[in-house]
């Protein structure tokens, strides 16, 4: 009861506060920005917001700063659907089908879905935060480093396996390849520089910022640009929010995602992409229009969005009970909340126990002002869909070497965007899927680092790994997914020849 | 820069003239020549890799990881291998590295588009830290959108001049992030 | 309208005045300054550091970004930081431990103490934490018979971190045998947790990490590596090592420090202004208050005293990571004394003194 008090009291005292409200909102929509730009993430927008919101009191600034977080973490699906660019890695699932559905002149209904979407994700997280926080985290508390390398090596085998709807084993190879990438430069454990062949720049690893916009956003600027007559996207605007019954038909779905997304930010280490790819994965499989993913339906873009957003309610449960964030821009709120004297962990609810209703009612707000935003600038941003390509895809060029170079802050990330650009550009040609790559880049440092502290833990046996129950799940799941996978190839194939031989 | 761009004309552009015309047969010669390399790399990665220090225990190395990568390589190179060969990649393969199909790809006008969009970026970036970025950025665009015949004339100049100036303002004066 | 136009020019005029005004004074007029921290958020090292950091742009009135850059006990972040131009707008920030490892583990070349001149704000111990409940270790005893009969992994952030020292000291004065299995987690917060759920044994940590744990009863510290007790509440007072035995005596009292440094070659006005901005920083009642809560000591270490300090560490260190054959290569290769015959009138030519 004291509890449900607590959050009354929250709510009560955040909606009489116009600076809450403004900070909110505009915060909300600078996030959104970030999202939409591609190169800039949530995790960058939030670091470079930490110093701003110290000069802020507590509330101001978990207001503010998961205004942002949320924002930023919509904000991609706009560009996935737009330009098929993902603003965000979290995005790249959703221009699956978001692409198709803007070619097919749906892309205002299809930004309109996913904000809700992206807002149906929150909230449904915020209540499982707020109701189920004791019992979540001891999942986050079971995933030891075993686990963590199954989990990793799971993601990206998923992810390899949607992003083509040809052939699977190409999307592992795109995977792996991620993951080779990732090993270059000085590995976590002993520091020992990797592939850098004494190269300074190598020595500090390819980043992940340069090559998601190099990968995806230079190779579409080359594929599009090369066409003699670039696509055009006509038709109305249409709606943009979409009639509810879309909606009443998914629920299924969304249920699902959600609960995917908070399971996976619930688990530290896998973050906002994991659970989109996830979520997509598992809505294939289920779904009764499961063979019209990848096509240009509206259920492919709920269930990626649905669940990225989901991943925040999820990440705050071990970043509140045991101060282990759950995801890369989690980590720099737990920073910032820790300049404001608040020692997120086991102590949390004795000597802070209005904090936790706190963020639930903060992010309550920020998914409102989120979807307030998203809603609006729909149509506005789908006006721009219908810019000829030939003006749009050159102004993103500057914006993307932006993207690359202030992440790390040198020309070298810029030029390894460009390369990273012409690597997509050829995978691309070759029916390659870019998503595995950008994802293998991420997990790779987990999946290799986790490995082999689970071999240390263990002293170098592998028997005792095997005997762990949640890493026997996950196995077993690693090993249907490379059975359906090659059962899949084999039908793609079989396909194939048989059209061969009738054409 | 030079090597990318071959595997660009020897794949890219005659599979995409291939998958045009008859969609039966994907790729099947690019696969095999990407098998072939995959091998390659994974061999070249592993090798590597077992070079590399071997601390306290070889399992917990920094090479390990990256030795199993170089195997996984191998392997899924020989699956693509045996795949592409079922759909008769060596033929194709071989039609692919023939000359006549690289010139006529090289002379083909999607190539000759694509290339030049790809060297206006590619000078803008090499130029980068040379200039300012926001006369960069305008002789960039303007010579882009001038090349893809992107508007009339004067529009081109309006969007060329204001474009960067506007993303100058708004990333260095309100989110402060540093310009090349 | 040429009245108009003629006042509006001259606001024009009056407003690019401020505005070079305004960069003439900026201490970073290029853009914003990056303190690139050696490891995760939400660690030791990022939790010490960043009270410091924000009291210090609160005097400068400029911001500074913070950026976590984990890896190899922040050697990556170090070699990084000196990678890159020493124009004053890249610092790095770590635990004082974390140097002694650099170049006798080959892990940087550059990032050795005297290249960077440190801020110093605050210092705490080392601890060593156990969950008796998991791992049915309750006394150091426990846990030297454990290590003996390699039924324990001891869990660190890094290897090659001050914390990863302390351990192999530790071992060392108790008479451990046996190589000591470790387990990295990349951070100490990681690492409590990993003991918490019973995946690692004891855990060795920088107690600021911890502390909140102890006080919640989910671990439980053995003792600290300081000279006397520390009272978490009235129930529980941790001892101190010393009090363990004479043998532990001679563990040297290496306080972790966690410094903010910035590349030695960087411009003389920035040192002195942040200089001036990390003493404004330490004198703040939040400083005091923060280190209290966390079971830290603020002590305001800078210039040659902080250099004297780091340096008898980074020798500490260095021979107790090679003594424990943690590194190939002996530190008398690079000319670093053993602490006992350590000498700072001998060693401060290399700073510049």
């Amino acid at each position: 009861m004291e509890y449900l008090q607590h959050i009354a009291n929250m709510f009560v005292a955040m909606a009489q506060d116009p600076w809450i409200i403004a900070l909110i909102f505009g915060g909300s929509i600078a996030g959104l920005v970030v999202g939409v730009i591609p190169g800039l993430t949530a995790t960058m927008a939030l670091a470079l917001l930490i110093n701003i919101s110290y000069g802020m009191s507590l509330m101001h600034a978990v207001a503010f700063l998961l205004s942002v977080y949320v924002g930023a973490t919509s904000g991609g699906l706009c560009s996935a659907i737009m330009i098929n660019i993902p603003g965000t890695p979290a995005a790249a699932a959703t221009s699956l089908d978001g692409f198709p559905l803007a070619k097919k002149g749906m892309g205002g209904l299809a930004i309109g879905t996913g904000f809700i979407a992206s807002f149906i994700g929150t909230v449904f997280s915020i209540l499982i935060m707020l109701t189920l926080t004791p019992v979540l985290y001891l999942i986050a508390i079971k995933f030891g480093h075993w686990e963590m390398f199954l989990l990793a090596l799971f993601g990206i085998m998923i992810c390899g396996t949607l992003s083509t709807d040809k052939d699977p084993i190409k999307g592992w190879i795109v995977g792996f390849l991620g993951f080779a990438l990732s090993m270059v430069g000085m590995e976590e454990i002993y520091a020992y520089p990797r592939f850098a062949f004494g190269s300074l720049q190598l020595k500090g690893g390819i980043p992940l910022i340069a090559t998601l916009i190099g990968v995806f956003g230079i190779s579409e600027v080359l594929s599009v640009l090369q066409e003699p007559v670039p696509y055009k996207i006509e038709g109305k605007i249409g709606r943009v929010i979409p009639p509810f019954n879309i909606f009443k038909k998914l629920i299924p779905s969304t249920l699902r995602s959600g609960i995917i997304g908070v399971i996976i930010g619930a688990i530290p280490g896998a973050g906002e992409d994991v659970g989109a790819w996830l979520s997509y994965d598992m809505g294939k499989r289920r779904s009764k229009d499961g063979d019209k993913f990848g096509t240009g339906i509206l259920e492919g873009v709920i269930c990626p969005e649905v669940a990225n957003n989901a991943v925040i309610g999820g990440a705050m449960i071990p970043l509140l009970t045991l101060a282990v964030p759950g995801s890369p821009p989690s980590a720099m709120f737990l920073a910032a909340m820790n300049l404001h004297g608040v020692r997120p962990g086991p102590m949390l609810n004795i000597e802070n126990p209005a904090f936790l209703p706190m963020v639930g009612v903060a992010l309550m707000f920020a998914s409102l002002a989120m979807v307030f935003w998203g809603l609006l600038l729909a149509k506005p941003m789908v006006g721009m869909l219908k810019i000829k390509r030939e003006i749009l895809l050159p102004l993103v060029v500057p914006l993307t070497v932006i993207g690359a170079y202030s992440g790390g802050i040198r020309i070298f990330d810029v030029y390894l965007m460009l390369f990273a650009g012409v690597i997509g550009y050829v995978l691309r040609q070759m029916d390659y899927p870019l998503a595995p790559l950008v994802l293998g880049l991420i997990l790779g440092p987990l999946a290799d680092v986790s490995f082999r502290q689970a071999l240390m833990q263990s002293r170098g046996m592998l028997l005792p790994l095997l005997q762990r129950p949640i890493g026997l799940v996950l196995m077993v799941a690693v090993v249907w997914l490379i059975w359906t996978g090659i059962v899949r190839a084999r039908a793609y194939y079989r396909k194939m020849d048989t059209l061969d031989a009738s054409g | 820069m030079n090597t990318e761009r071959k595997t660009v004309s020897e794949a890219g552009e005659a599979d995409r003239k291939e998958t045009k015309q008859f969609r039966a047969k994907p790729l099947a010669g690019a696969d095999f020549i990407t098998a072939l390399a995959l091998i390659l790399f994974g061999t070249a990665f592993y090798m590597c890799a077992s070079n590399m220090k071997v601390y306290q225990l070889f399992f917990t190395s920094p090479g390990f990881f990256p030795m199993i990568l170089g195997v996984l390589f191998v392997l899924f190179g020989f699956v693509l291998l045996y795949t592409s060969c079922k759909r008769g990649g060596f033929t194709d393969a071989k039609r692919i590295v023939s000359g006549s199909n690289i010139k006529r790809s090289i002379a083909s006008p999607v190539f000759k588009k694509g290339g030049i969009v790809f060297l206006l970026i590619l000078g803008y970036v090499m130029l980068l830290g040379k200039a300012s970025f926001v006369y960069l950025s305008m002789g960039y665009l303007f010579l882009t959108l001038l090349y893809l015949r992107a508007a009339k004339w004067y529009w081109i100049i309006v969007i060329s001049v204001l474009a960067p100036i506007g993303i100058e303002l708004v990333f260095v004066n309100f989110f402060r992030i540093p310009m090349p | 309208m040429k009245k108009y136009g003629l006042f509006m020019v001259a606001a024009l005029v009056l407003l690019a005045l401020a505005g070079f005004a305004i960069a003439a004074e900026k201490i970073w007029d290029k853009g914003t300054p990056t303190v690139f921290v050696g490891f995760g958020a939400g660690g030791g090292t990022d939790t010490a550091v960043r009270p410091l950091i924000v009291l210090m742009q609160q005097h400068l009135g400029e911001t500074i970004n913070v950026v976590n850059m984990p890896g190899a006990a922040s050697a990556v972040a170090a070699e990084h930081v000196m990678g890159l131009d020493k124009d004053g707008y890249s610092m790095f920030a770590t635990g004082s431990g974390c140097f002694g490892g650099f170049l006798i583990t080959e892990t940087s070349t550059q990032g050795v103490p005297w290249n960077w001149y440190g801020f110093h704000h605050i210092q705490g111990p080392a601890a060593f934490v156990v969950n008796p409940e998991k791992s049915g270790i309750n006394t150091v005893e426990d846990a030297i018979k454990a290590l003996n009969e390699e039924k324990a992994s001891v869990g660190v952030s890094s290897l090659g971190a001050g914390i990863h020292g302390f351990v192999e000291a530790f071992a060392k004065a108790a008479g451990v045998e046996k190589k000591i299995n470790y387990v990295t987690s990349g951070g100490d917060g990681k690492t409590c947790v990993s003991v918490m759920a019973g995946e690692i044994e004891i855990g060795s940590i920088s107690f600021s990490a911890g502390v909140d744990y102890v006080r919640a009863g989910q671990l439980k510290v053995l003792f600290l590596n300081r000279r006397d007790p520390f009272v978490v509440s009235e129930a529980v007072t941790i001892p101190p090592i010393t009090d363990l035995g004479d043998a532990y005596k001679n563990i040297p009292d290496l306080a972790e420090t966690w410094p903010v440094m910035i590349p030695r070659d960087a411009p003389k006005p920035i040192v002195d202004k942040l200089q001036e901005a990390f003493i404004w920083a330490c004198e703040q009642p939040e400083m005091k208050e923060f280190a209290e809560k966390m079971g830290y000591q603020v002590i305001t270490r800078y210039g040659e005293e902080a250099d004297r300090v780091l340096d008898y560490q980074y020798a500490a260190y260095a021979w107790v990571l090679f003594d424990a054959g943690m590194a190939d290569i002996s530190p008398e290769k690079f000319g670093i004394p053993r602490p006992e015959n350590w000498d700072w009138s001998k060693e401060k030519a290399k700073y510049g003194y």
